[in-house]
């Protein structure tokens, strides 16, 4: 992402506190625009807002930068929105905003994204035509940067091999972790219990024989209709304290190359190009710790609506 | 033939702060009437726009787009943004409607297409048309995907994109995002497919071709793609099976004949 300068920054200011398991203090910004904030400098600068008015998904979106870390360190994030007006004093705060959950950033596996700033977006609900300024927007983001905690992660050598049992890492168990990887043979397994199930409602309501077979064999047939090999690694995830933050193929050579991951019908989706994830490969998992959580505070006041 | 009519679909007024991103007024419209299916592409082009201070909302410079395919609404117009005090906009102009019903000569059949392979097509429709068309080997084909990710074929596309007012950085970012996308999802090169290739101002001039068996049955591809070097472009259908040589292909062209006009009006439009 290109680094824009904006007049509307100048009014941004961030809070000088300092946070649990970061050991930095927060510099504040207020009155510096954006363009002269230096980048050694910790806190966020506002770089762009949108005012997407239509009507349906309108909306108003804040996009801030995090000076300090390169977006390819920062796997996930969460945007904790306290307060937002507009000049009129309505509240702009979208439903659900206090319940926001982390989200992968896909930024992190951008190109360029070793070099780019980490960018999060913080999305409001759309003011009236005739607002020309938002009053005051507060809250703070919540960003999943897994290499601040080394030991937060486990890596299982050539997963490939593992097909259909659950991997084996005290790290895991510790937490209430289960992952099982749903190669050939654990793909084989899963598809057999997901006939057997359907077997079992069909016979529950009753089915006729015919229907039954019919059933069974559309249950195997559509079991994760949309896995490609090539593509995709699928994992079975029993994660009950949701400690589990992202992946990450490793390359023969302990290269990391991060995975964009996706829940898909209960499954977990790892995304990879053609090449990745061949035998040799390794299966790093991640999980989220309050060392690799880094939380930094906005605050805006007065910002005109473009 | 009874024309359609043209309503407005959707007004956005997408504003941004800081000119990173332009902020923009979209109009999509829509057609409404019978036989829509008679009109499966079409544009559409400003004639005037303005908000109710009388501002006028004009692009500098005037679009010119392409024909779409309408189950992508390709009937979008972009105008300046209006200013936050604004209340209304009123738009004019025309969607020009491809309508291959009208023109005979914009249905052209190719029996037994894939006999000669890496040869043009012998087909008095297509040069009627100026559209020279040649189906490929799978051998050819690599030479052309070699081509098309060539340092020639990337300074053309520099070049083009220079002119259309793009950025080095920009333009760095397109090949960089295209570079990654072909690794992800090149298509692989040992699966069935008819592979055509033209001219590429010629190959736009093709708004779709469809394949068809001995029996006259249509032949369903399993997806396509396309690619060019900036010079000459190729079309890629994906098939279950080795395609018959004696298969049918058939083009159905943008002709200036097989086009309809339909003014419209659209007045003190309210602004969301």
């Amino acid at each position: 992402m290109r680094f824009v300068p904006l007049t509307l920054a100048a009014i941004l200011s961030v809070s000088p506190i300092a946070f649990p398991g970061e050991g930095r203090a927060m510099a504040d910004q207020a009155g510096k625009g954006a363009a002269a904030s230096p980048v050694a400098s910790v806190g966020v600068t506002l770089a762009e807002i949108n005012d997407h008015r239509a009507e349906s998904f309108a909306r108003v979106r804040l996009s801030f930068v995090v000076p300090d870390l390169v977006a390819s360190e920062v796997r996930g994030q969460r945007v904790l929105l306290k307060e937002a007006k507009d000049d009129s004093g309505a509240s702009l705060v979208p439903e659900g905003a206090a319940d926001a959950k982390m989200e992968e950033n896909r930024g992190a596996l951008a190109i360029g994204a070793g070099k780019e700033p980490v960018t999060f977006d913080v999305e409001l609900k759309s003011p009236a035509r005739s607002s020309k300024s938002l009053r005051i927007v507060t809250g703070e983001v919540e960003l999943y940067a897994p290499g601040r905690d080394p030991g937060s992660a486990v890596t299982i050598p050539k997963f490939a091999s593992q097909d259909g049992r659950p991997l084996s890492a005290p790290v895991l168990s510790a937490n209430g972790i289960v992952i099982t990887i749903l190669g050939k043979n654990g793909l084989a397994a899963e598809r057999k219990a997901a006939g057997a199930a359907a077997r079992k409602a069909a016979l529950a309501a009753k089915d006729s024989a015919e229907e039954v077979r019919e059933k069974v064999a559309s249950a195997e047939k559509e079991f994760l209709w949309n896995y490609d090999p090539r593509y995709h690694t699928v994992l079975k995830v029993k994660d009950p304290k949701n400690r589990v933050g992202s992946y990450s193929f490793v390359d023969p050579q302990g290269k990391e190359e991060p995975a964009s991951s996706m829940l898909f019908s209960g499954y977990m989706f790892l995304t990879h190009g053609p090449d990745e994830a061949g035998p040799e490969w390794g299966l790093r998992i991640q999980l989220k710790t309050p060392k690799n959580l880094l939380r930094r505070p906005f605050s805006l006041k007065d910002v005109p609506l473009p | 033939m009874k024309l359609p009519k043209v309503v407005l679909k959707e007004l956005v007024d997408d504003r941004y702060s800081g000119g990173k991103t332009e902020s923009g007024l979209i109009l999509a419209l829509k057609i409404e009437g019978e036989n829509l299916d008679d009109y499966p592409a079409g544009r559409a082009l400003l004639n005037d726009a303005r908000d109710d201070t009388g501002r006028s909302l004009l692009p500098k410079e005037p679009a010119n787009p392409r024909f779409g395919e309408m189950i992508f609404s390709p009937l979008r117009l972009d105008l300046v943004a209006p200013p936050r005090s604004a209340r209304s906009v009123s738009v004019s102009g025309t969607v020009e409607l491809f309508a291959p019903k009208k023109d005979p000569g914009a249905v052209v059949k190719v029996p037994k297409a894939l006999l000669a392979l890496d040869k043009p097509l012998a087909s008095p429709g297509l040069s009627a048309a100026k559209i020279e068309v040649t189906p490929l080997s799978k051998g050819r084909y690599v030479e052309e995907l070699k081509k098309q990710n060539s340092e020639e074929a990337f300074a053309r596309f520099r070049q083009e994109m220079k002119a259309r007012g793009k950025s080095d950085e920009q333009i760095t970012t397109m090949l960089e995002m295209r570079a990654a996308f072909v690794k992800a999802f090149s298509a692989d090169e040992s699966r069935h497919a008819v592979i055509l290739m033209a001219r590429n101002e010629e190959m736009q001039k093709i708004q779709a071709v469809t394949l068809l068996g001995a029996d006259g049955q249509e032949i369903r591809s399993g997806g396509s793609s396309g690619g060019s070097d900036g010079v000459t472009a190729t079309r890629r259908y994906d098939l279950q099976e080795a395609p018959d040589p004696n298969l049918t292909l058939v083009f159905t062209l943008y002709t200036d004949k097989a086009r309809v006009s339909v003014p419209f009006a659209l007045k003190d439009v309210p602004l969301p």
